[in-house]
């Protein structure tokens, strides 16, 4: 058993939640992590992480980018944007998706502003995904 | 002299004064909690963040970022103000006002562009310096994503060269009674050297680095560097929330003030009346018994 503190600047998403097994993406791919797992400190990836608390149900939460720090009995990860998958308001997930595509089949100025609906359009796809798998054991 | 009637007016309007000062007041204190709890959430990631970044900057050596970059030759700077749309807020403003221009005039050697986050100090000192943008946001209070926009866009003048510097000025929230004017430097800015050998020390475990550290820290840095915006972001809004609450405060205190004076002006009035209204019946009484 160990602990999972998922933390972003808006707010503390969990902290101190009992786990046995934790699933995290990463720009490596997807990382498994059980315990007694080696210190890592790894890139996150637009992605879901599933963690399993003892009875072994899974709780899905959405990442964006940030790191994964595993150490001791402790994973922690700092995300820009964090959600459980409970909280995901999915009309919201997919006006943002349709808003982020719209501006992406337009004209862009500057490949920062393409990478930022990208990331955009990334992370509203990936909060429908989570909002349907919701409940779902892995 | 005024009389009971003006008097009476007079009190009346310092009564609804009062009540609007006393509701602002009310407002204020729960604009005020709801913004110490942003303070209070960000304040964990803040914390991790750090933490991670000393352990890695501990292990790396010679790692480079466009960040470090200190160009003595480039004189020019960003500065980015933030003070309120509002007013009503006692010497928020002001304070920010005085700091923001002695800042420039102690370095009057760069060439500082000012952009704002609200208008307020704008107005008092748009005429002496070099106006950049004005920032505005959806709903009153920025979140955390417009934050990263506006960072985003004066760090890329920095890494492209077009600016040396960036600082951002704001009052940092010491209490709801108190707060500070502060002008901080965001950009370029310098790994925490002080304890690094003592990490290192400190440090036992053998790290896995996926990519690598390099890569990692890369990630990091733009982070802590915007983690320093949203914090001065989330200060400003605090403080002025504070300040409004301590000024309204101090206005209806006052409003009380004047309708007691007011009150006790008026009940001499009255009384200085009717002792003159009695004299006139009593010596017309007088009279009359001859």
């Amino acid at each position: 058993m160990f602990t999972l503190d998922i933390l972003t600047p808006s707010g503390v998403v969990v902290k101190d939640f009992k786990c046995t097994e934790v699933l995290v993406p990463t720009v490596q791919g997807e990382i498994d992590i059980l315990e007694g797992h080696t210190h890592v400190l790894t890139k996150l990836s637009t992605g879901i992480v599933t963690a399993k608390d003892a009875e072994g149900k899974a709780w899905c939460f959405s990442v964006t980018h940030g790191t994964c720090k595993v150490l001791g009995q402790n994973i922690s990860i700092l995300s820009m944007t964090s959600e459980s998958a409970e909280k995901i308001d999915v009309d919201r997930a997919k006006a943002a998706l349709e808003k982020a595509e719209k501006k992406l089949s337009e004209s862009i100025a500057s490949d920062s502003e393409l990478q930022k609906f990208r990331r955009k359009k990334e992370r509203a796809e990936m909060r429908i995904k989570l909002a349907y798998t919701r409940g779902d054991s892995y | 002299m005024a009389n009971i009637k003006d008097l009476k007016k007079r009190i009346k309007s310092t009564k609804g004064t009062y009540k609007i000062t006393s509701a602002m007041k009310l407002v204020s204190a729960a604009k005020l909690a709801r913004a110490q709890q942003r303070i209070l959430s960000l304040k964990p990631y803040s914390e991790e963040l750090m933490k991670t970044l000393r352990t890695v900057a501990a292990v790396t050596n010679e790692y480079e970022h466009d960040y470090f970059n200190f160009d003595a030759e480039n004189k020019l700077a960003h500065l980015l103000v933030i003070s309120s749309d509002k007013g009503l807020c006692g010497g928020y403003n002001g304070q920010l006002y005085k700091k923001v221009k002695s800042f420039i005039d102690e370095n009057s050697d760069l060439d500082i562009k000012v952009h704002f986050i609200g208008k307020k100090v704008k107005e008092l000192i748009s005429d002496e310096v070099n106006v950049g943008e004005h920032y505005t946001f959806e709903k009153v209070e920025p979140d955390h994503s417009e934050i990263v926009d506006i960072a985003e866009e004066l760090s890329l003048d920095f890494t492209t060269g077009e600016v040396g510097k960036v600082f951002v000025a704001f009052n940092s929230f010491e209490s709801a009674m108190s707060c500070s004017a502060v002008v901080e430097q965001a950009l370029p800015f310098s790994m925490p050297e002080e304890d690094k050998e003592k990490i290192k020390e400190d440090f036992p475990f053998d790290f896995k680095y996926a990519p690598s550290a390099e890569e990692i820290l890369d990630t990091m840095i733009p982070e802590v560097y915007i983690n320093t915006m949203y914090t001065a972001v989330l200060d400003a809004i605090a403080s002025e929330h504070g300040m409004r609450m301590v000024a309204m405060e101090n206005a209806s205190k006052n409003c009380n003030e004047v309708i007691r004076k007011l009150t006790l002006k008026m009940n001499k009035l009255r009384q200085a009346a009717i002792t003159t209204e009695l004299i006139e019946v009593v010596s017309g009484a007088e009279s009359l018994n001859g």
